[in-house]
């Protein structure tokens, strides 16, 4: 998040900072639905499952599915046989995983399990997938046949006891805590008038999320382990419940009762932010902008996916210089194709298109001085040429120049100024005339409706851009601050925060089936974190870390090498890297079954005033329960499995 | 003949430790059956196995070899517990709850509608004699008080079969007496009654047939009388007789006629729990009365003055 002063400004910039980094493009459902996603999903919990089940019959064997009834035991055996393609691929896997300790092994020669994972032929994928399904309905057998079971009274009866319990041991006595917060936080928070809003909505959102989070993980993790402690949950397992009525009473229980303190709290929350904003604060951040956002690729830059790379650390935008990298090659380009614009934006006047793009200057300049940038709105009904010949037949008879909306309609093309100055850590704006949407609606279908264009204008100077630095406004910007849609909009974070906490309560409930109290926290905490590092796991996987893996780390610490020197290549090492090379191998299986927590948090849309996509919430919304689901399985299996009495 | 109400065979439970290897033999080949109708006794001392023998019944112990059935079911089929009442040795309620609150979750466990969950409740608190305390919170109650609570929730589905652990254990005399007693009205009921007591005394007292455990093993199973029974010796009341030298000749006589002797002789003695119980009456029919030093006391005479 860059914000910045601007001293001088051009009369197309409006004095906005808000800027929105999106590092992972915003979730839509038909990604999360789409087959090669399922297929993922489904290969990844089919592993487990199916290794499990392999396990399962290793040590208890055939002798346990000759006590289940026949109908049962004929759904399982055949579960079970279409579940071999995948236990044999997790044994497969296990011998990749493992292989660069075999004798003879090549690095440069031997991909890594999960590149080899990646050039399978799709059927071979499918096949497996389906194997993977058999082996999930294979676990969930017993789950399954006794689901018409289930009693919702029985559930509901639990849940509420879980809330009375957490509301007369006092649990709610935590979130006076948040109350200190809101009370006394404005003594110690610095703020500029203009932001305001910013600060406040990211203190409340840290207060709230923190003691959230605690103390859902606190009830979760606890609940059961002290029923066995206590004994209470004899007198429970002693009636006709089944187990998983119990684990998902808890859950409801516990959901229910954050629930309504996370409401209170957002509506507790929504007017201490509220109370008195600064019109500059308001004009920042109370309102929820709609994003449009556009495909980006580049022309000129050496690659079409990749803008020129300045040596900045952080990746995030590519750059386009304001001269050929070449002579003779073309100027270079950052292009946005917009391939899905609401009709809504045809039927206004103007639309507002904002950007927010990064100096990367090879020269001084002059200070406080931006950067000039040519911009150019084309549809797909653009002809330069018949735009060409009309201009010079205009000029031939004497005609006025074609106005900007003429333009727009009539040839499908806007420029706001030839050289448009903007600076760092700003966001510009440009009003689009709505013509061009209307001239975009229709025409070839082959090409995007609308494609805005973007040249450096200064030869010593980049510009870095990425495909979210762009967008056109689908909200309407003439209403200006807008608390209500603010309003909606920190709701919706809330939403995000809820599912967080349903991820956490889940998974310290499920640790807890099995694991002490204590544990389970500690273990649902570690695994949630995980979660929110796996931008740094990932680097770990793909050896991206500086110093290498942890035993390359270790040895570099004890012999005291520098990261960046490369390791003597004496046969120690060698182990000592073929070792780290396992252990990459395991950790990224082991990504496949961390939480994408990141992609919950929306604090950011909200302070900075953009609109949290519906789509976008719906997407993790399911994508967060499909992820719990194989951990509800896993808690199932393990209340069922587990005596829940000791021999005193 | 009747199925039984429960049947082991050679059930089987050592405790392993995280390694595997055997901890403790805990119940070793158990072979009992329990019947329709009787109060069937569990004793031993402690570790002899009559906890864990109940919970393998419950299903909160799995069985390392053997099997159990309760009614026809597998002992680990959750559908069995439909028809059990379980009242464990403490009473592991919720003590969050009142006994109202605690009637109604555990009336729900069993999936009962709530007009009937309403109806049985008020009639168990009523039978338990909680009526005047049923909105206190459990954590406001007596040992005692909850004993009775826990026994009311182990009658709300009103089963066929009830568990009862160490039903008397920390109760006062008086308590333990309204246990005993409301455990036979259960089998009058037609209900069986399975408990597993130390109290050798309520065992007797109360109980149709028993199993002793020792360390895990079988060592004695059938009906109290049969085993108390013992045939080298006869025992004898009589009323309407003082006891007297010549009675007692007489007697000596008698059974020496028959190849016996007379070893004892003398006036029966009441237990010591009707006793109690006795004066518990007396005192509360005859208020402010108290014992003073001196006086006599004796069979059938007041045991103070008012």
């Amino acid at each position: 998040m860059a914000t910045g002063l601007l001293d001088s400004m051009t009369p197309l910039l409006q004095p906005v900072f808000a800027v929105l980094s999106l590092e992972r493009d915003p979730l839509t459902i038909s990604r999360v639905l789409d087959w090669y996603a399922i297929r993922y999903y489904l290969l990844t919990v089919g592993s487990v499952t199916s290794l499990c089940l392999l396990l399962w019959f290793l040590f208890r064997g055939w002798k346990q599915v000759s006590r289940l009834s026949p109908g049962t035991k004929l759904a399982f055996t055949i579960l079970g046989l279409l579940s071999l393609p995948m236990v044999g691929l997790d044994i497969f896997s296990l011998a990749q995983f493992t292989q660069p300790l075999w004798p003879n092994y090549d690095p440069e020669k031997t991909a890594p399990a999960a590149i080899s994972a990646m050039m399978r032929p799709e059927w071979i994928n499918d096949v497996l997938a389906f194997s993977a399904l058999a082996s999930i309905l294979a676990v969930s057998l017993p789950f399954l046949v006794n689901l018409p079971r289930l009693s919702f009274r029985r559930i509901f009866a639990i849940a509420k006891l879980s809330f009375k319990e957490a509301i007369r041991k006092r649990v709610l006595y935590a979130f006076t805590g948040l109350l200190l917060i809101l009370l006394f936080g404005s003594w110690f928070i610095p703020s500029k008038s203009s932001d305001q809003i910013r600060t406040y909505v990211t203190v409340v959102f840290w207060a709230m999320t923190v003691i959230l989070l605690m103390v859902s993980a606190l009830l979760a993790a606890f609940g059961i382990p002290a029923d066995i402690k206590s004994q209470s949950l004899f007198l429970i397992v002693t009636k006709p419940v089944e187990r998983v009525e119990i684990l998902l009473g808890r859950l409801l229980g516990y959901m229910s009762l954050l629930t309504l303190i996370l409401i209170v709290l957002t509506g507790a929350g929504l007017l201490y932010i509220l109370r008195g904003v600064s019109p500059e604060a308001a004009e920042e951040s109370l309102k929820a902008r709609a994003p449009v956002y556009g495909i980006l690729h580049y022309e000129n830059t050496g690659s079409e996916r990749e803008g020129d790379n300045v040596g900045r650390e952080w990746a995030y935008r590519g750059y386009i210089s304001g001269s050929a990298a070449t002579p003779g090659s073309g100027q270079p380009k950052a292009i946005w194709d917009f391939t899905a614009l609401p009709s809504v934006l045809a039927g206004r006047p103007t639309v507002t298109a904002e950007f927010t793009f990064d100096i990367y200057r090879t020269t001084k300049g002059f200070e406080n001085q931006g950067v000039g940038i040519g911009m150019a709105f084309t549809t797909r009904n653009y002809d330069a040429e018949k735009l060409r010949l009309e201009r010079e037949s205009r000029d031939r008879e004497g005609k006025p120049a074609l106005t900007p909306d003429e333009l727009a309609e009539k040839f499908g093309f806007f420029q706001p100024a030839a050289s448009i100055t903007f600076y760092d850590f700003s966001t510009g704006s440009v009003e689009v005339p709505g013509k061009l949407f209307v001239n975009a609606q229709t025409g070839p279908e082959d090409k995007p409706p609308i494609i805005v264009t973007v040249t450096c204008k200064e030869i010593t100077q980049y510009v870095g851009m990425a495909r979210y630095d762009f967008y056109f406004r689908e909200d309407d910007t003439s209403r200006g601050a807008d608390a209500l849609r603010f309003s909606w909009n920190f709701a919706k974070a809330s939403m995000g925060l809820w599912l967080r906490i349903l991820l956490v309560t889940t998974l310290a409930l499920v640790l807890s089936t099995y694991l002490s109290g204590v544990v389970s926290l500690l273990v649902a905490l570690f695994v949630f974190m995980l979660g929110q590092f796996q931008e740094f796991l990932l680097a770990l996987v793909i050896g991206r870390v500086a110093g290498g893996g942890p035993l390359e780390n270790l040895s570099r610490l004890i012999t005291n090498e520098v990261a960046g020197k490369q390791l003597e290549n004496t046969a120690l090492n060698n182990v000592i890297m073929n070792t780290d090379r396992v252990l990459r191998e395991f950790l990224g299986g082991l990504m496949n079954f961390l939480p994408e927590v990141q992609s919950l948090s929306f604090t950011e849309y909200v302070s900075n005033g953009f609109n949290i996509g519906g789509a976008d919430l719906a997407a993790n919304a399911i994508r967060t329960v499909a992820y719990l689901l194989p951990w509800l399985l896993l808690g199932y299996h393990a209340l069922r499995e587990r005596e829940v009495a000791g021999p005193t | 003949m009747a199925e039984p109400v429960v049947e082991t065979q050679k059930l089987t439970k050592i405790f392993l430790d995280f390694w595997g290897r055997k901890k403790k033999v805990a119940l070793r080949a158990l072979d009992i059956k329990v019947n329709q109708g009787e109060i069937f006794g569990l004793l031993g001392p402690n570790g002899s196995g009559k906890t864990t023998t109940i919970k393998l019944l419950l299903g909160l112990l799995f069985p390392t070899e053997g099997r159990a059935t309760v009614m026809g079911k597998s002992t680990t089929d959750v559908r069995k517990n439909e028809l059990i009442g379980y009242l464990p040795e403490e009473s592991y309620l919720y003590r969050f709850l009142n006994a109202e609150e605690t009637l109604d979750f555990y009336g729900r466990l069993f999936d009962l509608p709530a007009s009937v969950r309403v109806r049985r409740s008020q009639e168990l608190i009523e039978r338990v004699g909680l009526a005047r305390d049923k909105k206190r919170q459990l954590r406001e109650y007596s040992k005692g008080m909850r004993q009775r609570i826990g026994l009311a929730q182990a009658l709300i589905n009103d089963p066929k079969l009830v568990i009862l652990d160490e039903p008397t254990s920390g109760l006062d005399p008086l308590g333990a007496r309204w246990m005993k007693d409301l455990i036979r009205d259960l089998r009058n009921e037609g209900k069986t009654v399975i408990m597993c007591s130390h109290r050798l005394e309520d065992v007797q007292d109360i109980c149709d047939r028993i199993a002793i455990l020792h360390e895990g093993d079988l060592q004695s199973y059938g009906h109290v009388s049969d085993l108390l029974k013992d045939t080298m010796r006869v025992e004898m009341r009589a009323s309407q007789v003082k006891l007297t030298p010549e009675l007692e000749k007489d007697l000596r006589e008698v059974l020496t006629r028959h190849g016996g002797t007379l070893d004892t002789v003398g006036n029966p003695t009441t237990t010591l729990e009707d006793y109690f119980l006795r004066i518990v009456e007396e005192s509360k029919a005859r208020p402010g009365r108290r014992f003073l030093p001196g006086e006599q006391t004796g069979k059938n005479e007041p045991v103070g003055k008012k």
